[in-house]
């Protein structure tokens, strides 16, 4: 399932939020997953019909960044930074245009409704100048206003006199006074040294070999006002901490509004992205009603893989009821795939999602189990068959609740003669219980119960191997897949299982000779 | 000195060294810029946050910020400024200090610049800054990141150099000297050899060019991870039909060392990386190099338009700055060298 929610795009963290918390919906929530498929249809449709005001949305959407830190630190009243303020600021204003765009376009989706932020947006930009960059305006506090107007001044007023100071003593003396108030002078210039030492306005700074440097005092009044220049910086950060913690206070008072537009801008995602994925793979509504049935289903996963080779999934239809069915068929005829496919197309209708077939009926079911071949358990000593063992006891307890139950090649670990056995008696016990049961398996006889619904992959049945010229190299498993019809038939009374494992040996590669053995043995056993 | 950067757009400062004057140079420009109208967008790269330097114990010059120039740095070096700044932007950039904050001076005063360290970063944050309308942008580098330089990041490069390199100023000028005659390496003209060398720096392989009977390129990929310790292992495929070697990293000398040591085939190929801040070679290898036929080329090239010096060491020594000078611009000839202490 990894795989599918990855293809579900969703555009906001918010968005990524909920989908990770995504959870299946059980067998008493039908109700709630009705409305939520139609909800996923409209919208669905609405895309389809609006696409470009429905992309501006999601182009809208991708802007939004976290702020959980930010909403954090002012429910805590934290006095916010600038920075934290911009953050805020900008979250209000993709929600406006979000309600805009939305307002303009006469969109209702599923009900969500987005609160108007504007007193926030308001408290951040009091001069109204509309722009989405964020200062501490002089607007916040007539103080702030004065202060700053002083501080401007005065530095005004300290860079001319500055200025004035250095080009004067420049021209008097023809030195040059750099910026910062220094000049270098070579010492053979002794007439220069000595009348920039007797000047009042220069003080020694240091030599070099050759050179000596000056600096211009700085002037009393100047000196005055870069003092006050010191006291009103402090004053301005102390006043711009008042104002920052004010607006934090404001903001607490309106973070409820926020909590909840950041929740509709969740589900709102989601259901987008949802949609957009539904679309993308041509998926259709699920249908909540009796058994299990798939027609014309696809496996996304593989499909993907074989569209990268340029080959084709071929869609299967499959029609369930509760109780037990078999699915055999040749080798490499997809009969894990069939499982597979199952179970995903299952799952998914109950994380509310769509699915890839033309049409999808099904119940609710409260586990779905999945047998695989789990490496771990192998790791952990138990063999292929003890590892089966253990889940499946584990999911024979549970078939008296309602549940999806999937076995791939039930006791193929162990003798035949036993494995047999013990998968008729399980099959005859899953028979008559709730659950839907589908185990896949290349014994005879054990699809032969009338109560057992058999199918089989028609695989390779229509292909003559005498004729089949084939190519033993990279090919085989294209020209395999190629042949391989994929479908499932309905098989009524005993039918022996397909026997293709020799001719798909022959196909992979292994020696003529051995396989002609092997056919020989056969043909014995059989007399 | 701002005269040089008018037909640019965007300019890195880098530094030789530590106290080299780079930030002198630095506040140099920005006051210039002031006086002349123009508006400056302004970043560094990597961390270069500490307001003493720690090694040398010296007061690391603030810089003063101008109303209306555009600052980009992360949020706790914004927070600290004694600039009052306007949130023009948030980016995605992380560093240690936080995200990089693009910001507008509103009343100015001394800030600290650190920037987003990555080159794709820095690039795409001067674009940002471009985009506020600022006449140049300017990128401070940090000590001896010279990756600064690197043209993938700004239009063009001053160089800051000064006597902290070595109490001997004619060691002190050939180290200079030896850097700005790698940063002007010349690229590579021909079309069809930049194509080639282009796909295999982005396929980050080593590729041998050679010409067969009929005078037409032949063309072999090495299946080397990196360059560095494969200098044998590329000596061995030099035959005497090789003209280029593509280096898709960093060259370094030991990897040049070894390949002239094993091959005599390095005389007549030439060693192609994509600039001159790839190349990690100090300056004796270089020496030695240069007289065995070495040859080095790059794929684009470093404008330096300006050296700037600074005639004083933190260490207490000092160049007579007039001698100094006119030393390093014999050297350096139409570069111009500029005493930024003077």
């Amino acid at each position: 399932m990894d795989y599918i929610f990855n293809k579900i795009k969703v555009q906001t963290p918010f968005g990524q939020k909920l989908k990770q918390n995504l959870k299946v919906f059980k067998a008493d929530d039908s109700s709630a997953l009705t409305l939520l498929f139609e909800q996923l249809e409209l919208l669905k449709n609405q895309i389809e019909s609006f696409p470009v005001t429905y992309k501006k949305i999601r182009e809208i959407l991708s802007h939004f960044k976290t702020i959980e830190l930010t909403l954090e630190r002012i429910y805590g009243l934290e006095t916010l930074s600038v920075t934290e303020l911009f953050e805020v600021k900008y979250f209000v204003l993709h929600v406006k245009q979000l309600i805009e765009h939305i307002e303009d376009k006469n969109i209702d989706i599923n009900h969500i409704r987005l609160r108007s932020l504007k007193t926030i947006e308001n408290l951040l930009d009091p001069e109204e100048i509309g722009i989405s960059s964020f200062y501490i305006y002089d607007g916040y506090s007539d103080q702030l206003r004065l202060i700053r107007e002083r501080i401007r001044t005065l530095e005004s007023l300290i860079q001319t006199e500055k200025k004035e100071k250095r080009i004067s003593l420049s021209e008097l003396f023809n030195i040059k006074i750099r910026p910062n108030d220094e000049v270098m002078v070579k010492k053979h210039d002794e007439g220069l040294i000595k009348n920039l030492e007797d000047h009042v306005e220069f003080v020694y700074v240091s030599d070099t070999m050759m050179h000596r440097s000056f600096k211009l005092k700085t002037s009393e009044h100047v000196l005055a006002y870069q003092k006050e220049m010191d006291r009103l910086r402090s004053e301005e950060v102390d006043e711009e901490y008042e104002i920052r913690s004010m607006l934090t206070h404001k903001l607490n008072d309106h973070l409820e509004d926020i909590r909840y537009d950041i929740d509709q801008i969740a589900s709102l995602d989601l259901m987008m992205a949802k949609a957009y994925f539904a679309i993308a793979f041509k998926m259709t509504k699920p249908v909540i009603g009796q058994g299990l049935v798939i027609k014309e289903g696809v496996h996304l996963k593989v499909q993907e893989h074989l569209n990268g080779e340029n080959l084709e999934f071929m869609p299967i239809s499959i029609n369930l009821s509760k109780g037990m069915s078999c699915i055999t068929g040749a080798n490499m005829g997809g009969k894990t795939i069939c499982l597979r496919l199952i179970g995903q197309m299952q799952m998914m209708a109950q994380y509310g999602l769509f699915v890839p077939c033309q049409y999808f009926e099904f119940e609710l079911q409260s586990f779905i189990f999945l047998s695989s071949q789990d490496a771990q358990s192998i790791d952990k000593g138990l063999s292929t068959f003890g590892a089966e063992m253990v889940n499946v006891s584990d999911v024979l307890r549970k078939a008296d609740q309602r549940g999806l139950i999937l076995i791939d090649e039930l006791a193929r670990g162990t003798n035949p003669k036993e494995g047999y056995a013990i998968s008729k008696a399980i099959i005859n016990y899953l028979k008559k219980k709730p659950s839907i049961s589908v185990i896949t398996t290349h014994f005879d006889g054990l699809a032969d119960e009338e109560d057992v619904l058999h199918l089989q992959v028609r695989g390779l049945s229509h292909v003559d191997f005498e004729d089949l010229k084939i190519n033993i190299d990279n090919n085989t498993l294209e020209v395999i897949h190629e042949l391989m019809d994929y479908r499932l038939k309905v098989i009524e009374g005993p039918e022996e299982v397909p026997k293709d494992a020799i001719a798909i040996s022959k196909m992979m590669g292994v020696d003529e000779k051995i396989l002609a053995d092997a056919k020989r043995i056969l043909e014995n056993r059989e007399e | 000195m701002l005269e040089y950067t008018n037909k640019y757009e965007t300019i890195s400062i880098v530094g030789m060294a530590k106290n080299a004057g780079k930030t002198v140079t630095l506040n140099a420009l920005l006051d210039e810029a002031y006086e002349n109208g123009k508006k400056i967008g302004l970043t560094s790269i990597g961390r270069d946050g500490e307001k003493q330097d720690i090694v040398t114990s010296t007061d690391k010059p603030m810089i003063y910020a101008y109303e209306g120039s555009i600052i980009a740095t992360p949020e706790t070096l914004f927070q600290k400024s004694e600039a009052r700044l306007e949130v023009l932007e948030m980016t995605d950039f992380h560093t240690s200090m936080g995200k990089i904050v693009i910001g507008r001076v509103i009343i100015p005063g001394y800030i600290q610049i650190a920037g987003p360290c990555s080159n794709h970063e820095i690039m795409l944050t001067t674009l940002k800054m471009k985009a506020y309308g600022v006449d140049l942008v300017i990128v401070d580098g940090a000590i001896d990141r010279k990756t600064t330089a690197s043209p993938s990041i700004t239009e063009a490069t001053i160089l800051s150099t000064g006597a902290v390199l070595s109490r001997d100023m004619q060691k002190a000028i050939e180290k200079t000297v030896y850097q700005v005659t790698l940063f002007q390496l010349k690229a590579i003209e021909d079309l069809s050899i930049r194509a080639i060398a282009d796909e295999a720096i982005r396929e980050k392989e080593i590729v041998i060019i050679g010409v067969d009977a009929e005078n037409e390129h032949t063309v072999a990929s090495l299946n080397l991870k990196t360059a560095l310790n494969a200098g044998q292992k590329i000596a061995v495929a030099l035959n005497e039909d090789t003209r280029f070697v593509i280096i898709p990293g960093s060259l370094v000398s030991k990897t040049v060392l070894d390949i002239v040591k094993t091959s005599r085939h390095f005389k007549h190929t030439t060693f192609i990386v994509r600039d001159a801040t790839r190349i990690f070679i100090d300056y004796k290898d270089w020496i030695y190099f240069e007289k065995i036929g070495v040859s080095i080329r790059v794929i684009d090239e470093i404008k330096l338009i300006a050296v700037t010096i600074n005639p004083a060491s933190p260490e207490g020594y000092y160049f007579e700055p007039d001698v100094y000078q006119k030393q390093l611009q014999f050297y350096l000839k139409e570069l111009p060298v500029i005493n930024v202490m003077a």
